[in-house]
């Protein structure tokens, strides 16, 4: 197929041992990654009410047409999807997605996805070169990997794919023609987190690429899974590789000015960047700067490393802030990269810690948890911050001993267990959204990223929005610098982007706004773009939408052009952007009706209880900081700092009853079986109709 | 929207020392203000025990460095130490008890003209706490530099 895709679906049943495809064409009318991996899901989990752990649980890792090939942006981006050990109180069928070279190493190898499921009786790895695919010993009588790091499980794989004829480094195939590969196999495993069931466990691909929410890592484990490997020789056909060239030439002169970092508006950073520029790594600790290192195809390399210590390499974002939260936060700005080494190594999700941290602390110095307290702990907490203390955090999580006995269950769960949820979720001091998740950006404030945790099965962590009218419009004053452009203009801008709605009242963050039609047609839009574009076409959430661009004439991005333009290059096809959010939307009910298969009720649609009684709590879950959003009041557009307001229930439940109506919802919130049929969800409709749920 | 700086005009008195020793004293659990650490990579909320906690954490800003716009941006060192003044000089009237300082700080950030913008705001709560540690420090023979107690023999006022 010369679209962009390999073609075939590996499954992999660990039980039986037995190695199966399936062809891509059969789910190709869901564009690739998330939404191919929801219809092989749903077609492979026949009991959609199984745990996480359940041998029966179906874990996908999937890549769509552009993974592999020029499109920015998008080449590296792998989804990963099931039933989830994370979250809570149902461990909801959810998704993590990670980058770097797994996605395109796996399209070279011939494969546009893997599906694992069973459980194989002792520890085993997959070792994939291009079509032979083999279940590996992975126990101490076999490759030795059980037990390891993730880094080590990946040193150990390069080792064994190099075999014993090669010397340090890999090259792999035939002759030329025949196809080879010289870089080493794209390995994902998890951690000794992952091998002792840590709820919060990763999985991580090389130095951070990492699909930190779900609890993946420990559905590995369950399954006895250590890790994927995979090498490949093959290649990609494509569509139109002129029109692909050409696309790239045309991001190359319109996304980032090369010659002049500096953009227009000091201070103004836009969503990409290009060459080595994504530094996001610039925490608050002495880093020794970065080198380039970043996904396969993509300008940003925001994965910087340390490059005078060699120490959390490929470390980006949360994971390299843990190091910050683990030591600054506590009076220890000397705290060793090393913590997030540790982190990445064992293969535990930041965030999930980075609100324990806090919480714990707050219950050691008011009496509750420590030696002979009501919570035992002989952790020591009077030495929080250091890296010994980190040190013993961590073990006692991955160990499951002392408090992390319970901790290994996700805070959720030991709060539940401790009889300190209500008292805690109320207050605020355990800072959890929804779902059992750490909160991120705010409900109270923002929307689109709040109300769209709620209503789906995770922390939505897209950062397209919150980029441009949180932290965009925040930090100007607090710099000095102007905003970039009047409110009006703003939203004027980016509201003709939201199409096929094109209106900008959907961006009124005011007290009324967020609760307001406009914005159910925004948290609805927000899903069905998220949906397709960034998680099932997968361009990277920090690369692209490029809303506001601070190179460009008038700061306007590529959005909507660029989404499509890659993507039809590649495939052929002539989907348009609003295309890409009808199959969104498609997909968001599939997902929808799946969690009603699960068990869901317009109870998981709610939030936290803090997030209704507290704008200002003096704890650790909130933004005590200036939360300038766009605001319509009084018939104008302005900017305005909504911090400190909080949610009100009655606005809240009649905002989630409009939702529902919108989406063609009953008032239960599951999809009607005339909007299933509609969008082609047939097969959907039916179980649901079958299992009672409409 | 300019970025104006106000001279500051506050001076405080030197405290004796049982009050010098009371303003360095750290706070409560409960009683702690929390300040925000903002990043492009995040933000992160701190505990501050003491007017010295309050210096350590205005160590992480550098908004008003934002004129240098190289240094600054192409580093991606841009953190801002937030803490509303408002909400500092609430602290350092009910928990600090030192009144003097916080009014200070309430007259000074007063005069910065443009209520929307920290960098002017932040250099004022920086240089009135700091004056007011300082001058705690010369009270009771505390080397700055060290942070080590000289003992009775070098205070002023033995």
């Amino acid at each position: 197929m010369a679209n962009g895709y390999a073609g075939k679906i590996l499954v992999v049943d660990l039980s039986s041992g037995e190695i199966s495809s399936l062809n891509t064409a059969d789910y190709a009318e869901y564009g690739g990654g998330h939404g191919v991996g929801s219809a092989v899901f749903f077609d492979l989990c026949k009991d959609k009410t199984i745990a996480a752990y359940d041998p029966a649980n179906v874990v996908t890792l999937m890549s769509g047409p552009i993974q592999g090939t020029l499109a920015p942006f998008g080449a590296g981006r792998c989804e990963v999807q099931g039933i989830g050990a994370q979250p809570w109180p149902i461990e909801w069928f959810t998704r993590s997605n990670f980058g770097g070279r797994f996605a395109g190493m796996m399209k070279f190898a011939g494969w546009d996805g893997i599906a694992v499921t069973g459980k194989a009786e002792n520890p085993v790895w997959l070792d994939i070169r291009d079509d032979e695919v083999v279940i590996r010993d992975a126990s101490d009588s076999g490759d030795k990997l059980w037990g390891l790091g993730t880094y080590d499980t990946e040193s150990r794989i390069y080792d064994l794919v190099r075999g014993a004829n090669q010397v340090d480094w890999t090259l792999y195939g035939g002759s030329r023609d025949a196809g080879r590969m010289a870089q080493n196999p794209a390995v994902v495993s998890c951690g000794q987190a992952g091998e002792n069931l840590v709820r919060f466990a990763s999985l991580i691909h090389e130095g951070g690429g990492g699909a930190g929410q779900g609890g993946f890592g420990a559905v590995f484990g369950s399954k006895n899974l250590k890790a994927i490997s995979i090498i490949g020789t093959g290649d990609l056909e494509i569509a139109d590789p002129q029109a692909l060239m050409e696309a790239r030439a045309w991001w190359h002169q319109n996304y980032f000015d090369w010659d002049n970092y500096k953009p227009t508006l000091p201070g103004l950073h836009s969503y990409g960047e290009g060459g080595g520029a994504g530094n996001m790594v610039g925490g608050p600790l002495k880093t020794g700067g970065h080198r380039p290192q970043g996904c396969m195809g993509c300008s940003k390399l925001c994965h910087g490393g340390r490059g005078s210590t060699a120490e959390a390499m490929g470390s980006s974002c949360f994971d390299s802030w843990y190091q910050a939260q683990s030591g600054v936060k506590w009076g220890n700005p000397a705290a060793s990269v090393s913590n997030t080494d540790l982190l990445q190594q064992y293969g535990i999700n930041a965030w999930e810690t980075s609100m324990a941290l806090p919480w714990l602390v707050k219950l050691y110095k008011t009496g509750i948890l420590g030696p002979g307290k009501t919570i035992e702990s002989s952790l020591p907490f009077d030495t929080v911050g250091s890296d010994a203390f980190n040190v013993a955090f961590l073990n006692c999580i991955v160990d499951g001993t002392d408090i992390g006995a319970d901790l290994k269950e996700g805070c959720a769960r030991a709060a539940t267990k401790w009889g300190r949820y209500d008292a805690d979720v109320t207050s605020g001091d355990l800072a959890i959204a929804a779902h059992g998740y750490a909160h991120h950006y705010d409900a109270r404030t923002e929307s689109e990223w709040g109300f769209g945790t709620a209503l789906g099965d995770r922390d939505i962590n897209e950062h397209d929005i919150t980029w441009v009218l949180y932290w965009h419009t925040s930090l100007a004053p607090m710099y000095g610098q102007p905003q970039a452009l009047p409110a009006k203009e703003m939203v004027e801008m980016i509201g003709a982007t939201l199409l096929p709605y094109a209106d900008p009242m959907m961006l009124d963050f005011s007290d009324e706004g967020i609760y307001s039609d406009a914005m159910v047609k925004f948290v609805s839009w927000h899903r069905a773009y998220t949906r397709f574009w960034k998680q099932s076409a997968m361009y990277c959430d920090w690369g692209i939408t490029d809303w506001l661009n601070p190179w460009a004439e008038g700061f306007k991005g590529l959005t909507p052009e660029i989404e499509p333009r890659f993507y039809n290059a590649v495939t052929g096809s002539d989907t348009s952007f609003e295309d890409g959010i009808e199959i969104g939307t498609k997909i968001w009910n599939l997902d929808r009706a799946i969690w009603y298969l699960q068990g869901r009720t317009p109870v998981n649609d709610q939030l936290a209880e803090w997030q209704f009684r507290i704008g200002s709590p003096a704890a650790h879950s909130t933004y005590e900081i200036p939360y300038i959003m766009t605001v319509f009041e009084n018939g104008e557009w302005s900017y305005k700092d909504v911090w400190g307001r909080f949610l009100d229930h009655a606005k809240y439940d009649d905002f989630l009853t409009r939702y529902y109506a919108f989406e063609g919802w009953d008032a239960n919130g599951c999809p009607t079986e005339e909007t299933l049929k509609n969008q082609g969800l047939d097969k959907a409709a039916a179980e649901l109709k079958s299992a009672g749920k409409i | 929207m300019t970025m104006e700086y106000v001279t500051i005009e506050a001076t405080l008195r030197l405290p004796g020392e049982a009050q010098a020793r009371s303003y360095l004293k750290e706070c409560s659990f409960e009683d702690r203000l929390v300040g925000v650490l903002m990043k492009s990579s995040g933000t992160l909320p701190m505990d501050i025990y003491s007017l010295e906690h309050v210096l350590s954490f205005f160590v992480y800003d550098n908004s008003d460095a934002m004129g240098d716009e190289g240094a600054v941006f192409q580093d991606r060192k841009l953190g801002v130490s937030y803490i509303a003044p408002e909400r500092l000089s609430r602290w350092i009237t009910e928990v600090i008890g030192d009144v003097e300082l916080a009014d200070a700080i309430n007259a000074e950030v007063a005069k910065v003209p443009d209520p929307n913008i920290y960098p002017p705001r932040m250099r004022v709560m920086r240089h009135l706490v700091s004056t007011r540690v300082l001058q705690c420090y010369e009270v009771l023979g505390i080397d700055p530099a060290t942070g080590a107690d000289a003992g009775p023999a070098s205070g002023k006022e033995q």
